[in-house]
């Protein structure tokens, strides 16, 4: 079909390309947050600087056989070897860009309503945007998308044979192929042998014709696990998020639009179901519905010169869609609304800052040290910074090989808490003690999300080896390996729980390992890398460090996330005031209640402090509870009067929040003298390390 | 709808917009369905502890009445069948009510007293008071009362009592309980605080069914005690259809399946590590699943010489307290001629020598299952 262009159309082709490529350049311009960033890194170390065929083999405890992927890695590990960060952010860039121009390739002729649907693709895709196989694997489809067309199938075949070894989502070539192919009207011989080409070229590989079976299990593994444990490994179905809206819109118009061909339809709606099902193969999935989608635009002719709006719905609605998109890729930029994604800046994500993972294991390096790890940005950092180190399986590739339930069931016991052993309905046995004793685990590494596995780990003899980093490695207590490391974390403990310990949020953002560009522009500081450390104080059981850690994040912006943290934390205050003396002081159950928080354990009527002399019930001040949640304890102090246990107990608890020891000592000193016997002097002398727990 | 292969002249990019528009409202719809949870999920069943794993009301022991009613009955005085009392019952006001005990370390004196709202253990050193709310375990070793409360995620959380009932009808510590424990103030020096996870576990080896309304368990519907549905878990697809489903017999499981079964609440061998299974460990004395595997007779055993829990112990009924009964249990794989080998007893009490019950603590004894010849 020959498409004559006006200059109108030109015009429009120009304001597509130049708002496709600002779009891949905004979306790209965060730092990278990648979990698999690392884990990556150090196979491509092992391929590249070990010479080893069998990276997995080599960083992972169980695993032995080779890998079909084996060139996963490698290019982020020659980049950053050669300019460290700024160059991983570079190949993040080039690729994305790569990505969009690619993209405008497809819109040439039809600049509106399928660059509309480019920069929709470029939302939907903007998860899988980092330095690691993932966003390669956007490029691959788009190149086999445009080889499939132009039916160049030796071409086809070559691509297909790098990228299996590049990438496990090189399984996504058969339905690109399929679509491309059925989309440009090529026969259906010419379809079967391009389909036979690609299986081929798929089966050339360490792994031979076995990389398809594990392609598969990684593309769709919700049939070959359970549902509920995949959730908990990046593997589960999609969050709601404004890349996964876009991702859905897009498939669900492709198969809608795909007509009569029922055989793209089912393609198509197959894509669908396993990108809403398996997050990780969602970009893909509305990668190639929206290609199907520009395909079908390019075929229906029609162009912006083409329009001849009738009524004002007509007219405004494709501007509307316009602005729609500009506002979600500024919605993105900013921070997102769920706050899940990196805001505009540059380097590496808070939450992967190798620096103080190296800071903490340093001296480890040369040790041969078999850890388990919850999550491969965990697994990842921790190899990173132990070369000699082992891991013993990480999700993705116990997906791969089968044995990924035996991981996630582990997983899951470390967050319940099933320490001593038990018998599964399906003849396995539970409980993580056994696994660690029996497999010689000598490290544990948790990433800070999961803080129910701190919690459940608290109490066991597994301790901390630091308390800030994005992997939070712990060594078991006795082990004289990790002795000074765990007493040098104990004692870090005592000065930001017990000591005189203030939390600074200029000080947390100076030292991150990324410049954030949104807080230069704005000046509003990023708080989620504080609120996610206070969540961790709060899972250990340092419920004061977490809430000095909140104060300077309440004082400065009280986002409705930092709002809920506060209030887990006091929660948690009131829970430990009730188990420790039986009851929950005033002063908390009055926060609680003015932030509109319920107390699930007030109605617990199976622990009560035995009955105190009488002292006149006491009214706190509403702004004394506001000055608190808005991060000025000692504001709020002064404005606390009278003398009974209660008052003397909320002043305590806010001096020492607020950092003032001295104060704090004096309130607890009167409590002490003045009320002997009361509970909430015990609860004092608890939440101050005085008494033993 | 444009299809494949043909082009329309009079296609709309502003309808392709507004499908656009559409279906992003559809997918967000879909993503709500599909969307994952923050944090805690439920496990399917079969991955789940098989303690936890029945997710319907089982088959109510009315129901095996109406054909088997003496063996119902016979079981009613098994332990087994009172493994759970709630802390209202009168049967826990007689035990515990009135009850102190003196530590002569610390000096702290602990009591039950029955108040109008129920039985509370208190001590005189210690501010707070701490509801009975169950006593778990029959009384032939020990039982002890827990106080049951919701953590901050609305979990039952078990507050197990620092005194125990025993069955010389005094309280003294509980088992188990670390010594450092038995000086903490507050709450702490009157019970310790259970995960929630173990204390769901807890519950479950004590009932036939402890099932859970949200976080929470629910204790309206849960049925205390063990039950005949809790061992023999077909029993529904039998009363459905008796004439064609058997129940299923547990002399049809390996011996060691039949040891396990019962070591799912017993601890199994496999629970442990290799070097907690050493004849030293007196912590596997209270573990008898667990011992008896290791002893000679189970790994020795034939098939026509069966060895299991059940092959001495009817769990229908008490354990027999007879040397007979055991001597003959014994006989029934070692011939009179081995018997005679036995240099202290040839004709006397086997299980006195090589299963002596082993003293624990003050009115504690546990019988140790590792079957042996002692070198004391």
């Amino acid at each position: 079909m020959k498409v004559i262009l006006h200059v109108d159309s030109i015009r429009q082709h120009n304001f597509s390309r130049l708002w496709i490529l600002l779009t891949a350049f905004l979306l790209c311009l965060a730092p990278i947050a990648s979990d698999s960033l690392w884990w990556e890194i150090c196979r491509g170390r092992a391929v590249v600087s070990n010479g080893s065929w069998q990276p997995s083999a080599e960083l992972i405890q169980l695993e032995q056989l080779p890998d079909s992927d084996v060139l996963a890695g490698t290019l982020p590990w020659l980049v950053f070897e050669s300019f460290d960060v700024d160059g991983l952010m570079i190949l993040k860039f080039v690729v994305v860009a790569l990505i969009a121009f690619l993209l405008t390739l497809q819109v040439c002729k039809l600049p509106f309503g399928s660059s509309v649907a480019a920069v929709a693709i470029l939302l939907a895709c903007s998860p899988a945007f980092g330095p690691d196989h993932r966003t390669l694997d956007l490029i691959f489809i788009l190149v086999a998308w445009r080889w499939a067309n132009a039916a160049r199938l030796f071409a086809l075949f070559l691509l297909t044979l790098v990228w299996c070894n590049y990438s496990i989502a090189a399984i996504w070539v058969l339905p690109t192929t399929l679509i491309a192919l059925s989309c440009s009207q090529h026969s259906t011989k010419r379809q079967v042998v391009a389909t036979l080409l690609v299986l081929i070229a798929l089966c050339v590989n360490f792994r031979g014709p076995m990389a398809i079976v594990e392609m598969m299990r990684v593309a769709v593994p919700f049939v070959f696990y359970d549902r509920a444990l995949l959730a908990d490994s990046g593997f589960g179905p999609l969050a709601f998020t404004i890349p996964s809206i876009f991702a859905v819109g897009l498939c669900l118009t492709a198969t809608l639009r795909s007509g009569k061909s029922y055989v793209v339809s089912a393609i198509l709606l197959v894509c669908s179901l396993v990108g809403m099902l398996n997050a990780q193969a969602l970009p893909y999935a509305g990668m190639i519905a929206g290609l199907a989608v520009m395909a079908w635009q390019a075929q229906a002719g029609s162009s912006l010169s083409d329009l001849k709006p009738s009524t004002l719905v007509q007219r405004i609605l494709p501007w509307g869609a316009v602005l729609s998109m500009v506002v979600a890729v500024l919605v993105l930029i900013a921070g997102g609304i769920s706050g899940e994604r990196e805001r505009l800046g540059w380097g590496v994500s808070d939450s992967l800052d190798h620096r103080l993972v190296l800071r903490d294991l340093g001296r480890y390096a040369e040790a041969p040290l078999l850890a388990h790890c919850s999550d491969t940005s965990a697994a990842g950092l921790l190899l990173f910074a132990l070369p000699q180190a082992k891991v013993v399986d990480v999700a993705g590739l116990s997906i791969k090989r089968g044995r990924f339930h035996k991981f996630a069931l582990l997983n899951y016991d470390l967050s319940t808490g099933r320490k001593t052993a038990y018998a599964r309905s399906d003849g396995s046995l539970g409980g993580w003690w056994n696994s660690m004793i029996n497999g010689n685990v000598d490290l544990l590494a948790i990433a800070p999300g999961r803080t129910r596995v701190f919690a459940a780990l608290e109490p066991t003899l597994w301790k901390p080896l630091a308390l800030d980093a994005p992997a939070i490695v712990l060594g078991q207590a006795g082990s004289r390996k990790f002795t000074r490391q765990i007493i040098e974390a104990r004692n870090q403990r005592e000065v930001v729980e017990f000591g005189g310990w203030q939390h600074s949020l200029t000080a947390s953002v100076e030292n991150r390992a990324s410049t954030d560009f949104w807080q230069l522009l704005s000046g509003v500081k990023d708080s989620r890398s504080d609120i996610r450390q206070a969540a961790v104080f709060r899972s250990m059981s340092m419920l004061n460090a977490a809430a000095r850690t909140m104060l300077p994040v309440l004082h400065g912006h009280c986002r409705p996330r930092g709002l809920a943290e506060f209030v887990r934390i006091q929660q948690e205050l009131s829970w430990h005031e009730k188990l420790h003396c039986g009851t929950t002081s005033r002063w908390r159950a009055t926060v609680l209640d003015s932030l509109g928080a319920s107390f699930v354990h007030a109605g617990g009527t199976s622990l009560v402090a035995a009955p105190t002399s009488s002292t006149p019930v006491i009214q706190f001040e509403a702004e004394a509870v506001r000055l608190y949640s808005g991060g000025q304890p000692e504001e709020a102090a002064k404005l606390i009067s009278g003398d009974g246990p209660e008052s003397l107990f909320a002043k305590h608890c806010l001096y020492w929040q607020s950092g003032d020891i001295s104060q704090a000592d004096q309130f607890l000193e009167a409590l002490r003298v003045e009320y002997p016997d009361h509970p909430l002097t015990l609860a004092a002398e608890w939440e101050r390390g005085l008494q033993q727990q | 709808m444009t299809e494949i292969g043909t082009s329309r002249k009079s296609a709309r990019p502003q309808l392709f917009v507004a499908t656009v528009c559409a279906l992003a409202l559809i997918g967000a719809v879909v993503l709500v369905v599909f969307s994952k949870r923050d944090s805690g999920y439920q496990l399917p069943s079969q991955l789940q502890p098989v303690h936890a794993s029945l997710t319907r009301v089982p088959v109510s022991e009315k129901s095996c009445i109406e054909c088997h009613e003496d063996k119902v009955e016979q079981f009613s005085f098994a332990p087994h069948h009172k493994t759970l009392l709630a802390g209202d019952d009168p049967r826990s006001i007689d035990l515990l009510s009135g009850k102190q005990f003196t530590d002569s370390e610390s000096g702290r004196t602990f009591h039950y007293d029955h108040r109008d709202d129920g039985l509370w253990l208190s001590s005189d050193q210690l501010q707070v008071s701490t509801k009975v709310d169950w006593l778990f375990g029959s009384g032939h070793h020990a039982m002890t009362p827990v106080s049951v409360i919701n953590n901050t995620a609305g979990e039952s959380v078990v507050l197990q009592h620092a005194m125990s009932w025993y069955p010389n009808d005094t309280i003294g510590w509980t088992l188990g309980l670390d010594s450092s424990r038995r000086t903490l103030p507050g709450v702490h020096g009157l019970a310790m605080p259970i995960s929630a996870e173990e204390s769901r576990d807890c519950f479950q080896c004590h009932t036939t069914w402890a099932p859970q309304s949200g976080n929470e368990l629910d204790f309206h519907k849960m049925i205390p005690n063990v039950n005949c549905t809790r061992c023999h878990p077909n029993a529904d697809a039998h009363l459905a259809d008796p004439d064609h489903q058997s129940i299923e017999k547990w002399s049809e499981l390996t011996p060691l399946e039949s040891v396990n079964r019962c070591g799912e609440c017993h601890r199994r061998a496999d629970h442990f590590t290799p070097d907690e299974l050493v004849t030293s460990n007196k912590l596997l004395i209270r573990f008898a699943s667990a011992s008896l595997v290791q002893s000679s007779c189970f790994s020795k055993q034939t098939t026509a010489l069966r060895m299991d829990c059940i092959t001495c112990h009817d769990p229908h009924e008490p354990a027999s307290s007879a040397p007979q009964f055991y001597n003959k249990t014994c006989a029934s794989c070692h011939d009179s001629a081995q018997l005679n080998e036995c240099s202290s007893q040839p004709a006397g009490n086997c299980v006195e020598c090589h299963m002596p019950k082993v003293k624990i603590q003050d009115g504690l004894d546990f019988t140790d299952h590792w079957i042996r010849v002692r070198e004391d």
